[in-house]
């Protein structure tokens, strides 16, 4: 690769990007101590971050190697502005999980142990193999691997799109504003930053495409070598996140589809005599394709679906999946309550100014998606790989209907970073075409520059406002069932104290945040309905503990129950105290009851053994093991 | 535009954006040997692993507390490639011997590879061993070793018939020294910044407390999740008592312990520094009948928490012997 000198551009991307983190710094540490202005540095400091990566990266002077450059940095900025959220310990809910489970790979040595936190994860070991291999190799903590592995990944993702939209859009400027504005996705910021097996996912399906996109090329001469690079990363997907799997098998296969309809429309439309005439359609698909693509996502599905994980995937993703079509399905017939927008669980309202961000982003996104389709219409119609991500981003204004359900929302929210896919496409491709068109003042062009960059700042603002509440950007005071917001020294101790004293792998029913904790540093078993099959929050939510709960514990044996009774400070922020179906699921109006808190103090055959001031910890075992 | 292609046109590989098409020059016949530099340098870094971890494995264990920092700094620098780069980087130079890939192409790829590779190497090793240090490093070291020998065979017969092989130098990466230094004050700056998130977010700013707990001293906890629950049981009347002191200064506590709100044991004073844990086990004569052990702890340090000023305790435990189900 020629390697042009670094420019000045460059320079002050690092420069801004250097100021915007530690200005980031500071709001969290501000914010830490519940000084009101964290929330603005947060947003001045990201929003610098991505207006000075916008400006250079899409600058027509820029070089190939500057714009890659800038999108690496502008993707390692971002993710340190989520470390920085959490320099010293992983506190979203998912990262206890994933913790946990490449916890188990190092003390068992072997993959697949039980991981009560969510059982699923333990049949997709990818981003845990390779963090446990990091901590493994460098002794490293895995908190300190997990930040290095996705850090790296971060940079890399940010460059394959790049590298993979430049094939599909054919220039320079469009490509990186595409990646650019795949950042606005509203996961992109926390949620695929997080150590989770998705993030991971994501890397590995990156580079996947952007192989398979090189393969597609008619230019390129190592077709084989890049195609045996995306079938190592696809299968190597297929290892790390289930839902990221099937949607790229779905992914290729409407690529497929869409292939053999613009080989057949190639050929309708080409010149006699020309060298398209000489190639069957069938061997177009076969060949050029990416059909084999196809074959080898569905074989290492297959095997590995059915061979080590048992379709339980299945049975994790299905319920949610029904769940979502069934609301929206009374949704749509007007007989189901809608969700409310811009509303947390604990009642708290976004300003006004985050409403209209969040709603323009999401207009200006529904506008100028059809410009953009009409542009790959003229334009890229005979490459497959375009129209493919035409078909991805109408997915868009189907998933913001989606939004207005409980169970759509997650659906839709969890969709973005795949739909984002095409809608960022779809979106540079509209917007470049019309900062292309001529004009006859240079003030003009000026003016859509201007607009281009705040339009970009509408929409990554837009998609963090619509992506992650406005608690739990920062971190801050303890905050009930708040996940980040409700860690806390107290907790993480107790759930070390029950590692030493207690031993590991006991029985434990507890509220949500008291379980990431106690299932991962405390190396409980902790029990939930859908790790059980037992709905042990029915126990806390009863107002004596009668028969049925001791009926309930003693199918979950439960051994010990942790309860914390700071949940009566106030409405959950994740909507649920314990878990996802007990009574008033997102939807709770009161405080939880300190009274059912406090009745285990007088259920006879319950021992208080651990008292904290707020966290006590009762062993029910005489109560369950039949006596 | 001046970067954008026709629509028409195929995408010449490496070149959307200004760069010059990848020129396929075969290496001057002296130049045979340095098309093999970076091979070299990975097998330097499988070396520079294996002596790391052999070293760990001999080295006795106080030495190895001694030397514990040293050891984890050399251990991150020679592991973190290891893992993240060179098996990705020989299975590239493998599967691309010549120079029709860029480098952001290489070195995207590089990354990827290694990430299959360490999962790879994890499955495999699942079904065939144990996933531990030294099996994954022997693991990852023959991926490494075989990408690297099909990579020098590829290439050299590439050499032989004349055509380019290996990839372009990185010279300098294009940066002028006032880049480079702006790059190290920024790095430095930002992990400046890291490290003093790091503090800031150590300090407890929970309210201040003390974990008090009580637990027969025979383990009765189940080791296996799927094991069914026991009885607290206290038949030889031995307990395990504790304090941890996070009230974020000094303190000074006194303990009860009563069987059947009879006092039978009293430590009057137990001091404990900030973040400190103090634990004893205890014998007690429990008899037969004993419904309830409980335990109060009262802090003495502190005038209106006092055992004497206040009776009712800071905190409380209790065992609960003589358990009667149901409301």
């Amino acid at each position: 690769m020629a390697i042009r000198p670094a420019g000045p551009g460059l320079a002050w991307v690092t420069g801004i990007a250097t100021l915007a983190l530690l200005l980031l710094a500071w709001a969290n540490a501000a914010s830490r101590d519940g000084q009101g202005w964290g929330d603005w540095g947060f947003w001045i400091g990201l929003l610098a971050m991505f207006v000075v990566s916008l400006w250079r990266a899409t600058s027509a002077d820029a070089s190939r190697s500057e714009r890659i450059a800038v999108l690496c940095i502008f993707a390692l900025a971002v993710y340190l502005a989520k470390v920085l959220h959490s320099p010293a310990e992983f506190t979203f809910s998912d990262e206890f999980t994933h913790w946990n489970a490449t916890n188990n790979i190092l003390s068992t040595a072997h993959l697949f142990y039980d991981n009560a936190l969510l059982p699923i994860t333990a049949y997709y070991p990818g981003l845990h193999l390779i963090t446990a291999t990091v901590s493994e190799l460098t002794g490293l903590p895995i908190f300190a691997s997990g930040l290095i592995v996705l850090g790296l990944g971060r940079m890399v993702m940010m460059a394959t799109l790049f590298l993979f939209y430049e094939q599909v859009g054919r220039s320079g400027r469009i490509a990186a504003l595409a990646a650019l504005l795949y950042a606005a996705n509203p996961n992109f910021v926390f949620f695929t930053a997080q150590f989770a097996y998705e993030s991971m996912a994501l890397v590995l399906a990156g580079v996947a495409l952007f192989a398979l996109a090189r393969r597609a090329n008619p230019a390129e001469r190592q077709p084989t070598a890049m195609f045996i690079v995306a079938a190592l990363c696809l299968a190597a997907v297929v290892i790390t996140h289930h839902l990221t799997s099937y949607i790229l098998l779905a992914l290729l296969l409407i690529w497929t589809l869409v292939h053999a309809g613009v080989s057949v429309y190639r050929r309708r439309n080409s010149a006699a005599g020309t060298n398209t005439n000489t190639i069957t359609i069938p061997t177009r698909i076969v060949t050029r394709g990416p059909f084999w693509a196809l074959v080898v996502m569905l074989l290492a599905l297959g095997v590995w679906t059915a061979g080590a994980t048992d379709f339980r995937a299945y049975n994790y993703i299905a319920p949610n999946l029904n769940s979502a079509a069934a609301e929206l399905g009374r949704l749509l017939s007007l007989q189901g309550q809608s969700r409310q927008l811009f509303r947390d669980y604990a009642g708290g309202v976004a300003t006004p100014l985050e409403r209209v961000v969040g709603i323009a982003a999401v207009l200006m996104i529904v506008v100028i998606l059809p410009f953009g389709l009409l542009q790959i219409w003229r334009r890229y119609r005979t490459h497959s790989l375009a129209m493919t991500l035409a078909v991805v981003a109408v997915a868009y204004p189907v998933a913001q209907v989606l939004r207005l359900t409980q169970s759509g929302a997650e659906a839709a929210n969890r969709s973005s970073e795949f739909v984002f896919l095409g809608a960022a496409f779809v979106l540079a491709v509209a917007v470049m075409g019309w900062m292309k068109q001529p004009v006859t003042r240079q003030q003009v062009q000026s003016y859509k520059k201007v607009a281009l960059h705040l339009g970009g700042v509408a929409l990554f603002a837009g998609g963090l406002i619509a992506g992650w509440p406005p608690w739990a950007r920062l971190p801050g005071s303890y905050l009930v069932s708040a996940d980040s917001r409700s860690v806390s020294l107290r907790t993480n101790e107790a759930a070390l104290w029950a590692n030493e004293v207690l031993g590991p792998g006991n029985r434990i029913a507890t509220d949500r945040v008291n379980r990431q904790r106690m299932g991962s540093y405390g190396g409980q078993h902790t029990v939930t309905s859908y790790a059980d099959q037992v709905r042990v929050a029915e126990v806390f939510f009863a107002p004596q503990v009668d028969d049925r709960a001791i009926r309930l514990l003693q199918r979950g044996q439960v051994r010990y129950l942790v309860v914390d009774s700071r949940l009566s400070d106030g409405l959950p922020y994740s909507g649920v105290y314990f878990e996802r179906g007990e009574p008033g699921t997102f939807q709770h109006t009161i405080p939880f009851t300190s009274t059912l808190l406090t009745k285990f103090e007088q259920v006879p055959g319950a021992s208080l053994i651990f008292n904290d001031g707020f966290i006590k910890i009762y062993d029910v075992g005489a109560l369950t093991d039949g006596q | 535009m001046a970067n954008e292609l026709k629509q028409s046109d195929p995408l010449p590989l490496g070149v959307a954006a200004g760069m010059r098409p990848a020129r396929q020059r075969a290496p001057h016949p002296m130049q045979s040997h340095s098309i093999h530099v970076d091979l070299l340098i990975i097998l330097l870094g499988l070396l520079a692993s294996t002596v790391v971890v052999i070293a760990l494995l001999l080295l006795p264990t106080a030495w190895q507390d001694v030397a514990a920092p040293l050891l984890l700094f050399l251990r991150v620098i020679v592991g973190l490639p290891m893992v993240l780069l060179l098996p990705g980087y020989a299975l590239v130079a493998a599967l691309f011997p010549d120079r029709s890939i860029g480098m952001a192409e290489r070195m995207v790829m590089t990354v990827g590879g290694s990430l299959v590779s360490a999962i790879a190497a994890g499955v495999v090793l699942n079904y065939v061993g144990d996933i531990r240090r030294e099996s994954v490093l022997v693991a990852l070291s023959i991926i490494t070793l075989a990408a690297s020998l099909l990579a020098y065979v590829r290439r050299t017969n590439r050499v032989a018939r004349g055509e380019a092989a290996a990839p372009r130098r990185i010279t300098g990466m294009g940066m002028s020294s006032g880049s480079a230094a702006l790059f190290g004050v920024s790095a430095l700056l930002v992990s400046a910044a890291v490290v003093a998130s790091v503090i800031n977010a150590q300090i407890q700013r929970d309210p201040p407390f003390t974990q008090f707990w009580m637990v027969p001293a025979t383990p009765t906890a189940t080791t296996s999740s799927s094991a069914t629950p026991t009885a607290l049981t206290l038949t030889d009347g031995k307990l395990r008592v504790g304090i941890h002191n996070f009230e974020g200064e000094a303190a000074v506590y006194a303990m009860n312990i009563k069987v059947d709100d009879e006092v039978v044991l009293h430590a009057p004073n137990i001091a404990l520094e900030q973040g400190t844990n103090w634990q004893m086990p205890i014998q007690l004569d429990v008899p037969p009948t004993a419904r309830r052990i409980e335990a109060q702890l009262f802090r003495i340090d502190n005038a209106s928490a006092s055992a004497q000023s206040n009776p009712s305790a800071y905190r409380s435990v209790a065992l609960d012997l003589k358990p009667q189900v149901g409301p």
